[in-house]
């Protein structure tokens, strides 16, 4: 029997929200930072949105202009810093194709393969399956260094090549949509047979429809991990900027600015993170039984 | 002749008599078509490369250079005697001892107190969970200001307590007077600070487990354990929930360490494995010396050590669970 | 015409021998049950005639032409499965469709929404949803077609089942133990719809079951199956009357038949421990003798078998008493009319008797053999007992 404010409720509240802060901080620094002026960022004042005082725009200044005429409002200031001086919509786009396509071309290695291996008799499916396992065990930082040498003898760093195709195909993949496949009953498949379906036809019509829950739960896991990917990226694109994922983007953007301008680097990160995290926040219980369903399998 | 042949006929046929074939040879050739490009794949890009790293590692390689020469064992003998890569083990190995016991308990600790509540447990599921999703390399620069010696919060928060009785803790004391430290400046502490980041961004992950964890836990034994006199909430946790939780412990475990041995993105955007190399880890050091000044051989003979590291911790986890923690 | 016929089926799963040389025939139109025990292999041979699974020797023809290697579903068969096998996904309308659209309409008209604009394909699809309807009607589940098979009742999904077969108009249908998930009223009425369907079509049905009451009251013919060989084939009537071997006997008819254990001496003249039975073997020994319940007739002497009672089952319209027999292990069952309830207690001595046209004899390795009278005077005696147990009725 609990009440609503007994002293044990109370105490984990207390810690937790302790945690929550702490959990927190960091989103507060990046969205207040990205609301204040340079001056306001200096002397941590201007509470947590910033005054949004005009000032002048020092770049505005320095090219001739007056005081009134460079009087901008920080946030606007910073957001539009973000975006203009990188590239930073071209990043997002880079961002979304590389996920994307590295996401569907898993799909369709690992899904066939999984159905192989969960469904149809083969000689040397055993072995098959140990090398899927083994493969599980490998970590990708562990190849990158041949990886990426092999790509440089191709000569396909700085493409998008070299981004999406060492993670087209995903052991993990294979892996947990072989132990959903299990699970279809086999009648369904011989029936499928019988109405006339190839073995292709089974796979996108039977299986793949049965099969939402748990290919939900690796495109959530396939498209966080890469699109927050930035030891990848950071190996393979050495030159063309116009490929930088938008961890890479942040980065150089970073670099670049040296470590004076905050409000638009926070303001980058904001924008970056910003997507993930918005449908997580859309979709959380989606999200977590995702990660949990790939987790105990 | 059914009513629906006439109708069925009307419309027109379209198929082809497939190959005569039984149909067990049918499937088996099927399932070696399906599987096989996943199959050259794999080991194209995962076998393959180890195997090159294998070799290469026993090379003196560099990228560009059309010769190439057998070295033997030197790499491995550099890396196990030279000082900077004693400094990357040490850096990793403290890494990963700090960032997997933290990360872990912090992570069971967070589960269990947001079973008990009554009331709130979507929302700190939610607010935990968070830094798992947020890309790491924004949140690190968001920590790297948040954690600067002068303009960021945290310090300016320290400084607060200046003049307040916290200055009774000596290090507190010394510290108004010189200034809180360069959390990432500082060799004696950079590498803590990049531990907290890791720990930060890795515990909603373990939390989440624990919580899919500890709603499998049959209630029956709670119920049981009272009877037999179990009262008190840490000698249940003692003789059920932990013991229960078993299995997830060792593959939250094994996922923070292999985890945490792969750290890279603070490192390369924060402390570029310094100061003093005090956070030079492993993988850092495959991109330094392998990708950024080109030292091929050195860098595989790195990559090989830190497979071998990461296999050894899977097999471990493999044979432990057999033998110790799966009681149901 | 679609006449199956199977010679010398043989199937091995390495060193089980599941089918040892099955050879059938089947008539075009009939419906023939096969029937047995979990595991006697008959629903292997169902898949092999579906094409579903290979056999390791022998052949399987319809409608003449050698189908072996064929692809199932080239075979022109349709089949309907004890789960049902249907799409969880998709509507009833669309589970009925998928074979109709697997064949009527080309890859590319099938692709998710280009197809649909491919040209032909609308007047196909139109084809194929009036064919649905006409199925859907013929089998009452016209009202159900928008619906999913999971909100749907065990028999409902029997006949969305039965719909996907029938629209293809095979030749032949295969139906794999289709009614065991229902419950018994469900059942008894599937057994009447489908066994009117054959009538309907009048196309080929081939029904495994382990059910004989099913069997026997379904079918055209019944090939009875056990470890893997086919003992008999024949009418229920024949299969019930003159069963062929021991073992097809004691699987046919509910309540099972009594088996006696006797011996047969030199001369062919038959006892039940060591007791006249009045009968001799006129072919080979015989060591069991088979009486249906029904058979068996009170009489005052000249009795084959004498016992007490030790249980009686009254079923309204029908008395069963079951005897504990001298020389007999199993208790022995008899029907008696309801007249005679009331009549008979438990503990009270019975003597049974039965003419040797209705005794079915079994010979040392369990086939039939024939069995007749041994001498006048039993007869006589029996004839005697006869009008009288007739009169009291």
């Amino acid at each position: 029997m609990t009440y609503r404010f007994s002293t044990r409720q109370t105490l984990a509240h207390g810690l937790l929200i302790l945690g929550a802060i702490i959990v927190l901080l960091p989103f507060y620094v990046m969205i207040s930072t990205s609301f204040k002026s340079p001056a306001e960022i200096a002397t941590g004042t201007g509470g947590v949105f910033g005054s949004q005082a005009l000032f002048p725009d020092p770049t505005c200044l320095a090219l001739g202009g007056n005081e009134t005429e460079c009087l901008v409002r920080p946030v606007r200031d910073n957001y539009s810093q973000a975006f203009t001086a990188a590239p930073l919509w071209r990043y997002l786009l880079n961002g979304v194709i590389v996920t994307a396509s590295i996401f569907v071309l898993q799909t369709l290695i690992a899904v066939p393969a999984a159905y192989a291996l969960a469904k149809l008799k083969f000689w040397g499916r055993d072995a098959a399956f140990a090398l899927v396992l083994f493969c599980l065990l490998i970590p990708v930082h562990a190849i990158a260094l041949p990886l990426y040498l092999m790509l440089a003898k191709l000569g396909l760093t700085n493409s998008y090549a070299a981004l999406i195709l060492p993670w087209i195909v995903s052991a993990f993949g294979i892996f947990l949509m072989r132990q959903f496949f299990m699970t279809v009953p086999d009648d369904l498949i011989d029936a499928a047979r019988m109405d006339g379906m190839g073995e292709f036809a089974i796979i996108w019509r039977v299986m793949l429809p049965t099969a939402i829950p748990a290919l939900l739960a690796f495109a959530i896991f396939s498209v966080v991990a890469h699109w927050n990917d930035y030891f990848w990226p950071r190996i393979v694109i050495t030159g063309d900027r116009s490929l930088f994922t938008p961890p890479l983007g942040l980065r150089e953007f970073k670099g670049d600015l040296g470590g004076d301008v905050y409000g638009p680097m926070m303001a980058s990160a904001t924008i970056i993170a910003v997507p993930l995290v918005v449908a997580f926040l859309l979709a959380q219980r989606r999200f977590i039984d995702g990660i949990t369903l790939s987790g105990m399998k | 002749m059914s009513d629906l042949a006439s109708l069925t006929n009307s419309v027109p046929k379209q198929q082809r008599i497939a190959r005569p074939e039984r149909p067990e040879r049918r499937q088996a050739r099927a399932g070696m078509v399906l599987f096989a490009p996943a199959l050259v794949l794999l080991i194209l890009i995962l076998i393959v490369p180890v195997g090159v790293a294998a070799l290469l590692s026993f090379t003196d390689y560099t990228l560009g250079r059309p010769s190439i020469d057998w070295v033997g064992l030197r790499n491995y003998i550099d890396i196990f005697t030279g000082s900077s890569y004693r400094k990357m083990i040490v850096a990793t190995v403290l890494y990963v001892a700090l960032v997997v016991p933290a990360s872990v308990f912090l992570g069971l600790g967070a589960a269990l107190l947001i079973r008990s509540l009554n009331v709130g447990q979507s929302f700190y599921k939610t607010v935990y969970f968070l830094p798992v999703m947020a890309s790491l390399l924004a949140m690190a620069i968001v920590w790297e200001f948040a954690l600067h010696p002068t303009l960021g919060i945290v310090n300016r928060t320290l400084a607060m307590g200046c003049g307040t009785p916290l200055e009774l803790w000596s290090w507190f004391a010394r510290s108004c007077i010189d200034g809180f430290p360069l959390w990432l400046g500082d060799r004696d502490y950079a590498l803590y600070t990049l531990a907290f980041i890791g720990i930060w961004q890795s515990f909603g992950f373990n939390m989440v487990l624990y919580l899919a964890g500890l709603t499998s836990v049959p209630n029956d034994l709670y119920g049981a354990a009272s009877m037999d006199g179990v009262k008190r909430g840490w000698e249940r946790f003692r003789l059920i929930t932990w013991p229960m939780l078993g299995p997830t412990t060792v593959f939250v475990v094994t996922i923070t360490m292999i985890r945490s041995f792969q750290v890279f993105d603070t490192v390369e955007a924060l402390t570029h494995g310094g100061p003093a190399k005090s956070t030079y880890v492993m993988i850092y050091a495959i991109y330094e010396k392998g990708i950024a000044q080109n030292l091929v051989g050195l860098g595989a003979a790195i990559t090989i050590l830190f497979l071998a590291f990461v296999m050894l911790i899977s097999v471990a986890q493999r044979r432990f669970v057999e033998r110790k923690v799966h009681y149901q | 015409m679609a006449t199956i016929q199977f010679r010398d089926i043989r199937k091995s799963f390495g060193d089980t021998d599941v089918l040892k040389g099955v050879g059938l025939d089947i008539a075009d139109g009939e419906f023939l049950s096969l029937v047995g025990p979990s595991g006697c292999g008959k629903s292997t041979l169902l898949r092999i005639l579906a094409g579903l699974e290979s056999q390791t020797s022998g052949s399987v023809t319809i409608g003449g032409t050698p189908v072996d290697g064929l692809h199932a579903a080239d075979r022109d068969l349709a089949m309907v499965f004890q789960s049902y096998a249907l799409y969880p996904h998709l509507s009833v309308a669309e589970n009925i469709a998928v074979p109709l659209t697997m064949r009527r309409l080309s890859s590319a008209q099938r692709l998710p929404l280009i197809g649909r604009v491919l040209p032909g394909s609308r007047t196909t699809r139109a084809a194929i949803g009036t064919t649905v309807r006409e199925a859907a009607e013929m089998l009452d589940i016209a009202h159900l077609l928008d619906r999913k098979p999971g909100q749907l009742s065990g028999g409902q999904r029997q006949r969305v089942a039965l719909g996907r077969a029938l629209v293809r108009d095979p030749s032949a249908f295969l139906l794999d133990e289709p009614l065991s998930n229902l419950d018994a009223k469900m059942r008894v009425h599937m057994r009447a719809e489908i066994a009117q369907l054959n009538r309907r079509l009048g196309a080929t049905f081939v029904y495994v079951t382990h059910d004989q009451a099913e069997a026997m009251t379904m079918s055209d013919r019944i090939a009875v199956m056990m470890e893997g060989e086919l003992l008999q084939v024949g009418t229920p009537d024949a299969l019930y009357d003159h069963p062929q071997d021991l073992r097809v006997a004691q699987f046919i008819g509910s309540p099972a038949i009594n088996i006696l254990p006797v011996d047969t001496d030199a001369s062919g003249t038959i006892h039940l421990c060591d007791m006249a039975t009045g009968l001799r073997a006129s072919g080979p020994p015989i060591e069991h003798l088979g009486v249906r319940p029904e058979a068996f007739v009170p009489c005052e002497e000249g009795e084959l078998v004498v016992g007490r009672v030790r249980m009686i089952e009254n079923l309204g319209s029908d008395l069963f008493v079951h005897l504990d027999a001298a020389g007999v292990p199993m208790p022995v069952t008899v029907r008696l009319p309801s007249s005679a309830r009331g009549r008979v207690k438990v503990r009270d001595v019975m003597r049974l008797t039965a003419t040797p046209a209705r005794i079915c004899g079994f010979d040392s390795a369990g086939k039939a053999a024939p069995v007749s009278a041994h001498d006048e005077a039993h007869d006589k005696a029996h004839d005697k007992a006869h009008d009288k147990v007739a009169r009291h009725v």
